[in-house]
């Protein structure tokens, strides 16, 4: 039996204590069960020999499936509205690509620069653990080290930084509707 | 909007997951912590969700993508073993009969039919070096007179068809005709209805004024009795994965399931009434050890696999 075999042996092991985590993870939205099957289909794919803690890693892709949902559901959101100012011409017209165009990229420099701003107000040692672990990819084990704290007090700095992050979201969710709108209306006008 | 703490609590849970330290214990006590109040789930939510955005906006801000190129619709799968001319027409002079002569094919004189029984699948070569392959239970008849033509009468085949813009080929189905011009497809027909899904290059379903054309990576889906056809996506690299032995599902009823697995292990498969509106979307694997494919199907699809002298019935 190889490898990956035994990465699927797990998955269905704990299959009822994954299904278990994805029904209250949706909170209502449907039961999982699709989520499941998807997951279950990328284990084919995958190396089991890299992960250290299988089952924790199969939950964790379980979550990132909830997320890539989440924001494919927004998308779509996003795409009826555009459809409904009627941006897009002809029934049978593609929806618009979800590929980042130079345009997406500004909006995306754009809140990048706010997370910053915001950063900037937190202590200052704060702001630097978590822009090396958030933004950097940097271990926490390396910046417990570094800083010459101990993991747990790391855990403490990116509590805050995670905090400040989600206010600035939270806040932007009001706000952010009408800037997306224009942006789009002007890419339509360019190409009219 | 939840309160302060709850808010805290999810935060330190988000932080707490991505340590390297994480293990399945931690993901359960997470679970029960969420369960415990639906105020915990939603705060968590808003906090991943919240992260998951910067991901994306560190990820944006770096790269543009770059369109995928065009689908090639030149495509010579000049690899593959091809039988051709004379041959061809020995092996489908040989598979008429009788048994196998639909009402349709009984006005036809000129057609042939060639059909597999359940387990067993065919490949057959036409004269102009397109290449058809049979699934299990699958009839389809030919015209001697019209090389360019098929009509897929039940089950499934994948359609590899040699280019040549002057000559369309056509695929004639029971919810509806098929028009190529050198493409890899997969066309299932059953009492459902129609489903199409290419592969490589297009294809046009109801060649005509209300033509619908597939690209590589769409699929079609016309339901019996509708003349509704429904496109959806599809990874063109699942497409007639059951020459590989993968079934591919997306939001399917168990009992299009239940006739897939029948055709491709030529053991009967049947579904209770009570899980007929059960669906199921992923791939399932088929290994010719019935007993072991049975015992990952009830895990994966969540029912019971019973086996009897008339074969294997799926339960609740």
């Amino acid at each position: 039996m190889t490898e990956a075999s035994g990465l699927e042996a797990i998955f269905l092991a704990n299959r009822p204590a994954l299904s278990r985590y994805l029904r209250v993870r949706l909170r209502g939205d449907g039961d999982g069960e699709d989520i499941l099957q998807d997951l279950w289909l990328k284990l084919a794919d995958i190396d089991a020999s890299v992960i250290a803690e299988p089952l924790a890693y199969l939950y964790r892709a379980a979550e990132n499936l909830v997320l890539d949902r989440r924001r494919s559901a927004q998308r779509r959101t996003a795409r009826e509205q555009e459809w409904t100012k009627g941006h897009i011409e002809g029934s049978m017209a593609a929806p618009r690509d979800a590929q980042p165009s130079a345009d997406r990229l500004l909006v995306a420099r754009d809140q990048l620069r706010r997370v910053d701003a915001v950063l900037d107000t937190l202590p200052e040692r704060t702001a630097f653990a978590f822009r090396a672990v958030r933004i950097d990819g940097v271990p926490q084990k390396q910046i417990a080290a570094e800083m010459g704290i101990s993991l747990s007090a790391v855990e403490k700095h990116l509590q805050r930084g995670y905090r400040a992050v989600l206010e600035l979201k939270q806040q932007l969710d009001v706000d952010i509707d009408a800037p997306q709108r224009q942006w789009a209306e002007g890419i339509d006008d360019g190409v009219r | 909007m939840a309160s302060g703490s709850i808010v805290d609590e999810a935060i330190a849970w988000h932080v707490r997951l991505q340590s390297p330290a994480a293990d399945g214990t931690l993901w359960a006590e997470f679970t029960a912590w969420m369960e415990a109040d639906p105020a915990h789930a939603d705060a968590y939510d808003a906090v991943a969700f919240a992260d998951d955005r910067l991901s994306e906006e560190l990820a944006g801000a770096g790269t543009i993508a770059t369109p995928s190129p065009p689908a090639n619709n030149d495509n010579e799968p000049g690899a593959l073993p091809w039988y051709r001319g004379r041959a061809f027409l020995a092996i489908a002079a040989s598979l008429v009969l009788a048994l196998f002569l639909s009402p349709m094919l009984l006005k036809s004189p000129g057609m042939e039919s060639i059909a597999t029984q359940p387990g067993e699948t065919r490949e057959i070569a036409l004269a102009d070096g397109s290449k058809i392959a049979l699934n299990g239970g699958t009839t389809i008849a030919l015209d001697r007179k019209a090389e360019r033509f098929a009509r897929l009468e039940s089950g499934e085949a994948i359609f590899m068809i040699k280019h040549d813009s002057a000559r369309p080929f056509i695929v004639e189905t029971g919810d509806g005709t098929l028009r190529d011009v050198g493409t890899i497809f997969n066309v299932r027909q059953s009492a459902d209805g129609l489903e199409v899904a290419v592969s490589e290059g297009s294809v046009q379903y109801q060649p005509g004024s209300e033509a619908v054309t597939l690209t590589a990576g769409k699929q079609l889906r016309v339901k019996r009795g509708t003349s509704k056809a429904i496109v959806s996506a599809i990874d063109p690299a699942t497409v007639g994965g059951w020459q590989q032995g993968r079934l591919s599902y997306r939001d399917a009823p168990l009992t299009t399931i239940a006739m897939d697995l029948s055709r491709s292990l030529g053991t009967p498969v049947t579904v209770s009434p009570d899980l007929a509106s059960r669906r199921f979307s992923g791939v399932i694997r088929i290994d010719r050890d019935e007993a072991r494919l049975f015992r990952q199907l009830e895990s994966l699809l969540g029912v019971r696999a019973r086996h009897s002298a008339k074969g294997w019935q799926l339960t609740r």
